[in-house]
């Protein structure tokens, strides 16, 4: 494991924690979320709960311990950007919203943007990918 | 410009977005954000509002175009840190607000973990960086 390998790990555990949280969330008290989603005008909000919150957890914890690392941060990306044009609209909300909904808009932007470095680069060498790839 | 090269720089730019745009916010709403740190107790709201600002859209600048980007990420990890525990301490804050914070606090977090990832990997193939070191 070389000097990049422990930074790495360490940004990759930050930015899966959201997704782990919020999946585990979803997960354990699928009902709120279900309501939210159905809010929004989306069809089978209970299906739709439970497949993201399986999608978040299952992902987040690829992205930890590093096992086809670049997929599952791709696959975190299209999820925030799905969520956030569906969720975060903030541009079609009531202006009491809207500055609340811009700035979690633009944190998730960030986030996917970090995850496109995940994709580009890969997971580093403290990542089952490297472990994998050296034997 | 490869795949690789083609994502880093989308991914620069949609990292350093929020820091430019909030950045841009505080120089011309000095007062505002003033307000907001001096609600926190820190002293010289004044100026730490105009040094946030001015770090945000520098650092941030830095990060799109690829120059010095691996110092420009780090400073706006430490800067996104200071602020998360400064101004989103959910766990210090009345129950109506800590889930809102909280989830403030752990997109900074996961925003943190990108910038990180640009500190350790510089920014790619599509930056200045890079440039000038193929011409050194």
């Amino acid at each position: 494991m070389n000097a990049q390998g422990w930074p790495l790990l360490v940004a990759r555990i930050l930015l899966a924690l959201m997704f782990l949280l919020a999946g585990f969330e979803k997960l354990s008290s699928p009902a709120g979320t279900a309501g939210w989603i159905a809010g929004a005008g989306l069809p089978m909000p209970m299906v739709l709960t439970i497949a993201s919150g399986l999608l978040e957890v299952v992902a987040g914890s690829l992205l930890v311990i590093g096992w086809q690392a670049r997929w599952a941060a791709l696959a975190l990306a299209a999820f925030t950007v799905a969520a956030n044009l569906l969720f975060h609209n903030f541009w079609a909300m009531p202006a009491d919203q809207a500055f609340m909904q811009q700035l979690m808009f633009l944190k998730n932007t960030a986030v996917v943007g970090g995850l496109l470095f995940v994709f580009a680069f890969g997971p580093g060498t403290a990542s089952l990918d490297a472990r994998r790839a050296a034997a | 410009m490869n795949a690789q090269a083609l994502s880093t720089i989308l991914a620069r730019v949609l990292l350093a977005l929020m820091f430019v745009v909030s950045g841009i916010s505080k120089l011309t709403g000095i007062e505002g954000t003033a307000g907001y740190i001096a609600s926190a107790g820190l002293p010289a709201p004044q100026l730490l509002a105009l040094g946030a600002g001015l770090l945000e859209v520098v650092a941030g600048t830095m990060l799109i175009v690829g120059w010095q980007a691996r110092w420009a990420a780090l400073a706006l990890a430490a800067f996104t840190l200071v602020a998360s525990v400064l101004f989103h301490n959910f766990w210090a804050m009345p129950a109506d607000q800590a889930f809102m914070q909280q989830l403030m606090f752990m997109k900074n977090l996961a925003v943190v973990g990108g910038l990180l990832f640009v500190f350790a990997q510089g920014p790619g193939r599509a930056s200045i960086d890079a440039r000038r070191l193929a011409t050194a």
